[in-house]
């Protein structure tokens, strides 16, 4: 087995990534670093994030702000020390891929701009016009090119990380061009793959979402932590589920429903806003889980337009007019025009709720350290807790490049704390880990890798949804049952060793399988409403019970065990989360009850 | 409406074949159809051994490169419809070694945009801003460099370039699109190091100004332009170098 | 090569040894032919032969022509000759079929030059790259009113200021000499 010795290995080259290896680098050059994708860096789905990355950078604007709208964002199941360390950090990350060139948008005076964005109380997302993750992501990876220590593994699909006596020791890896197997032995690994929305039949993601690092670490015994949380994000395409940014409702495009009615206003978002005049917290800027939420209600109630491709609402963005519209949102209006002929102008785009982001990943500890020692996890892959039981929009883009470092460097000191082990007992244990991977190849099998990818995702958009119920749940959790053993009796026909997709599809498929049972499991067993995880069954948040992360543990025999860690709340108690008139007059209250406080405080003394 | 499309998509299967070879396959399309979903459609159900390369659906990773009758476009964002009543057939990218099926090698483009230092170099004579400061660019300044920052590495105007199909030592569009996209941000300051690259016989002066890859160019980019923008600013260079002898 | 006649023998999955075999297609002579894009392209570029034909054609013309330019300007036979070889060689047929040729052939090249031209400026106005751009493409009546607006104004300009620069320019050959002389209504300066 060809193996290649490096200090730091990481897995995945989006906007985690290369983020991490770039800090990895610089922090001690002298480092070898092992930037491993499965896709060439600027494939990587960070590609597609379109609307905007979130720091505090107007002077209305304080940091205070976002870590109480992140924390109530997620109804209160995030990490707060973590959720801190994150916004006292954006900025400079921020600033600092403005320094590697990311073009961001200016103002007229040439320094940065901001939008508005859903649940964000001040606008505070930056944006290079729509397509900020494609703009971060090719920053990064060209920066990447500057530093001679990082080696890149293009075209490389992991197999497995090789674990042994809880520490990581390298990963196994498939040169997809040479079809060779190639054995990187690192002293220190850091898992950047994204999240698994490939789980389900509509997303917004791209066919690599599959949830590779999360299935390899959570095989090891690192638990997934919050999976029951799935983001639909209020507004893509019908059909293809191709994504209308958040940024279209920060630059003023409003939702209205058949009758042309701005529903959200029925939905504790209101009382609505005038057109073209987007209020923070209000109606279209509500954050994700609502907005999505409200979509169902008004389905159930008749009032979506049924189309060839599915219940839909519009996406108004005429009022905006051609010129602001090509300048702030050119990438919509090319997508919207291709792929389903409407064009933004003149017409309403038809959007529904599609999955969008995983919310919860691979427990790591604050400073992205997962249980097993020397791996790290950063990126929608891991659950650092940041986002709680809903994420933000423009929250995830930053996470990337703040946890990315983190991350780097966090890794990059372990490996210089530790040296190599002996080689040849850990090509054993790849040898094993090879095994296992080829087991699905050739035999006399029938199961097709497209049916039961695509019965997966139907089980998983039916019962783990927008609102799910027990019986829902259940129902998915027998099918996916079901869909493991079919598994089993996969055929790959494909025996080739150059470019062989149809046997990396297959493995793929098996850990979207065991993600998804993850996510189910953990989805029955919170029998609460909180963020994105809404029960029919259970409406009401259950702090007493349930202001816990769920922790699915790996079972190799069969379902995953569900225990529960705490939260940790260090300055924002949990309160009722609200949006709209409401929140205005629970903040108002608020300021009259501290100041009614100040006064008899001080009337005491 | 469920139309029926013949596809004709070449192969390659470096193990077992001395060289290309034609599959014909039948797909039904709807208006939605894109020629992506279509692949997948065949390599779902009929043929799960035909290897291509894809990932976001929505023309911006830059995987999906291929030739459709000829001309090379995104598959994802090629449309059946736009083909009613004729057939298609796909090829891997022009100009580029096949590795298998519709996957070409694409490591000399990668190279070559590595090579030609993509990314800022500070300026020697001015300060950075600090860890919380931005570089002050006016949307004017911005404008410069953004059309060519645009760039999705798809590859598709190496495959359209006929210099590049003769002369594979060409540093090709993409590249000297990047080079210019860093040379007119005004926070960079390494365009002299970059020049050298622009000035070999390998670098503009190649370009005979076809045109075709800015034709093809998905994402509208305008390598073309890049490339005569470039000769103006390497023309330039070559006579400030004149003087400069002179002295 | 077809399905059938390929070996497709069942093969086991050596993961050790690369199996890779990258096939370059070889580039054909005709590759120009196989795509208009292409073909218009080496037409535009092929047009110089002809341009390069009608100015050899001027020149040895105007060497014929020379001559005999005493000859010429004293007005004798041998001069007047010269002057109708000269126009029978422009008129004969297959001079004139080429000739509409050559201006075919600059045509084609000016109008398939004209779209091009400005990838090779950067116009910004307002903070966007401008319309200028956008707005030249294809607009080639508005560019031949220009065209000929810019002739005129510089031609009139320049016979304004230097009615004896045009005379002087086209004395020699001692034509017009006589609907010269009335114009300026006095002596010319040869």
């Amino acid at each position: 087995m060809d193996v290649v010795k490096a200090d730091v290995a990481i897995v995945g080259a989006g906007g985690s990534g290369l983020r991490a290896a770039i800090a990895a680098a610089e922090l001690n050059p002298d480092l070898k670093v092992a930037l491993i994708s499965k896709v060439y860096p600027m494939r990587s789905h960070t590609v597609a994030a379109e609307g905007g990355a979130a720091g505090v950078a107007r002077d209305d604007d304080s940091l205070d702000y976002h870590f109480h709208d992140t924390v109530a964002g997620g109804d209160w199941l995030c990490e707060q020390d973590v959720v801190d360390y994150f916004v006292h950090n954006t900025t400079r990350e921020l600033y600092q891929l403005e320094h590697w060139g990311c073009p961001w948008s200016r103002k007229p005076d040439g320094r940065i701009n901001v939008r508005p964005f859903g649940g964000m109380k001040v606008p505070r997302t930056w944006f290079a016009a729509d397509k900020t993750g494609f703009h971060m992501l090719h920053t990064l990876f060209q920066t990447s090119t500057k530093y001679k220590s990082i080696n890149r593994f293009d075209e490389h699909f992991v197999l497995d990380i090789l674990v042994k006596d809880q520490q990581v020791y390298g990963v196994l890896t498939l040169d997809m061009q040479n079809g060779v197997v190639r054995m990187i032995q690192a002293k220190s690994v850091i898992i950047a793959t994204g999240g698994s929305n490939r789980c389900y039949r509509f997303n917004t993601n791209g066919g690599i979402v599959t949830g590779d690092g999360m299935a390899l670490a959570y095989r090891h015994g690192v638990p997934l932590r919050d999976m029951e949380f799935v983001q639909y994000h209020p507004t893509g395409l019908p059909g293809c589920g191709i994504l209308m940014t958040e940024g279209c409702r920060g630059e003023g495009g409003v939702l209205t429903n058949k009758d042309g009615y701005r529903y959200l206003q029925d939905y504790g978002l209101g009382p609505e806003t005038p057109l073209g005049k987007p209020k923070s917290k209000y109606m279209e800027l509500g954050p994700r889980d609502r907005v999505s939420q409200a979509f169902w209600q008004e389905q159930q109630k008749g009032r979506t337009i049924k189309t060839h491709l599915g219940d839909v609402v519009n996406l108004d963005l005429r009022h905006l007019g051609a010129d602001y519209l090509e300048e702030r949102l050119p990438f919509i209006c090319e997508l919207a025009r291709a792929y389903v002929g409407v064009d933004p102008v003149k017409e309403p785009v038809p959007v529904r709720p599609t999955v969008h982001y995983t919310m919860g990943g691979i427990e790591t500890n604050g400073k992205t350290g997962t249980r097993i020692a020397g791996l790290y996890a950063a990126g929608e892959c891991a659950s650092v807790g940041i986002h709680g039981a809903n994420r933000l929009g423009s929250n995830s883009l930053v996470e990337t490049v703040v946890f990315g470092r983190v991350a780097g460097e966090e890794a990059a000191k372990f490996a210089a704390e530790n040296a190599h082990t002996d080689t040849a007992p850990l090509v054993k244990v790849a040898e094993k880990s090879l095994e296992n991977a080829l087991s699905v190849v050739g035999g006399e099998r029938n199961e097709s890798v497209a049916q039961i990818r695509n019965e997966m995702g139907d089980a998983m958009e039916e019962g783990i949804g927008i609102y799910r119920t027990e019986e829902s749940i259940k129902k998915t959790i027998e099918k996916l049952t079901v869909l493991k053993e079919r598994y089993k009796n996969i055929k790959v026909n494909d025996q080739s060793t150059i470019f062989n997709t149809d046997w990396l599809t297959a493995i793929e498929l098996g850990f979207l399988l065991g993600n998804a049972e993850a996510m189910a499991y953990s989805a029955l067993n919170r029998t609460e409403s909180r963020g994105s995880h809404q029960r029919l069954d259970y409406t009401e948040r259950n702090d007493e019970k349930f202001l816990k992360h769920s922790l699915a543990n790996y079972n190799p025999e069969g379902a995953p065990t569900i225990t529960y860690s705490d939260v940790k709340i260090t300055k924002l108690p949990p309160a009722k989360r609200v949006y709209g008139i409401e929140a205005e007059n629970a903040e108002k209250a608020a300021k009259e009850a501290q100041a009614q406080n100040a006064a008899n405080n001080g009337g005491k003394q | 409406m469920a139309d029926k499309m013949k596809i004709t998509v070449q192969r390659y299967r470096p193990e077992q074949d001395q060289g290309p070879w034609d599959q014909s396959f039948e797909v039904e399309y709807t208006r939605e159809t894109s020629l992506l979903e279509a692949l997948n459609q065949i390599k779902d159900t009929q043929e799960p051994t035909l290897s291509f390369r894809w990932s976001c659906r929505m023309a911006i990773c830059g995987s999906c490169g291929m030739m459709v009758n000829g001309v090379p476009k995104l598959a994802c964002k090629t449309f059946l419809r736009d083909y009613a009543g004729q057939e298609m057939r796909i090829e891997p990218l022009a100009n580029f070694p096949i590795e298998r099926d519709l996957v070409v090698d694409l490591s000399d483009f990668i190279e070559k945009l590595e090579r030609i230092k993509p990314y800022i170099i500070p300026k020697k004579d001015e300060p950075q801003p600090g860890e919380q400061r931005e570089y002050i660019q006016t949307p004017a300044q911005l404008e410069k460099y953004r059309q060519f920052s645009m760039c999705i590495n798809c590859g598709i105007c190496y495959a359209a370039c006929p210099q590049y199909k003769i002369n594979k030592e060409f540093l090709g569009p993409a590249a000297l699109t990047l080079i210019y996209r860093y040379n007119e941000d005004s926070r960079d300051g390494g365009k002299e190091e970059r020049m050298k690259l622009v000035n070999q016989d390998t670098g503009v002066w190649s370009c005979s100004f076809v045109g075709y890859c800015s034709e093809c160019c998905p994402k509208g980019v305008d390598p073309a332009s890049a490339i005569q923008l470039g000769k103006v600013e390497s023309a330039k260079d070559y006579l400030i170098s004149m003087f400069k002898k002179g002295e | 090569m077809d399905l059938e006649k390929s070996t497709s023998k069942p093969m086991t999955m050596d993961l050790e040894k690369s199996t890779r075999k990258p096939f370059v297609r070889p580039v054909e002579a005709n590759w120009w032919t196989k795509k208009g894009f292409y073909l218009a392209y080496m037409l535009r570029e092929g047009t110089c032969l002809l341009v390069l034909a009608f100015v050899l054609e001027m020149l040895g013309l105007y060497i014929m022509t020379a001559l005999h330019i005493s000859d010429i300007q004293h007005m004798n036979q041998a001069g007047a000759k010269s002057l109708v070889n000269y126009i029978e060689f422009l008129g004969h047929p297959a001079m004139i079929v080429f000739n509409v040729l050559v201006l075919i052939a600059v045509l084609y090249h000016a109008f398939t030059w004209f779209p091009l031209m400005p990838k090779a400026t950067r116009v910004i106005i307002k903070d966007r790259k401008s319309g200028l751009y956008k707005l030249l493409e294809g607009k080639y009546l508005v560019a031949l009113l220009v065209l000929a607006f810019v002739t005129v104004t510089v031609a009139g300009v320049i016979f304004f200021y230097y009615p004896q620069l045009i005379a002087k320019l086209l004395t020699p050959l001692g034509l017009f000499e006589d609907s010269l002389k009335s114009m300026f209504g006095k002596g010319l300066p040869f």
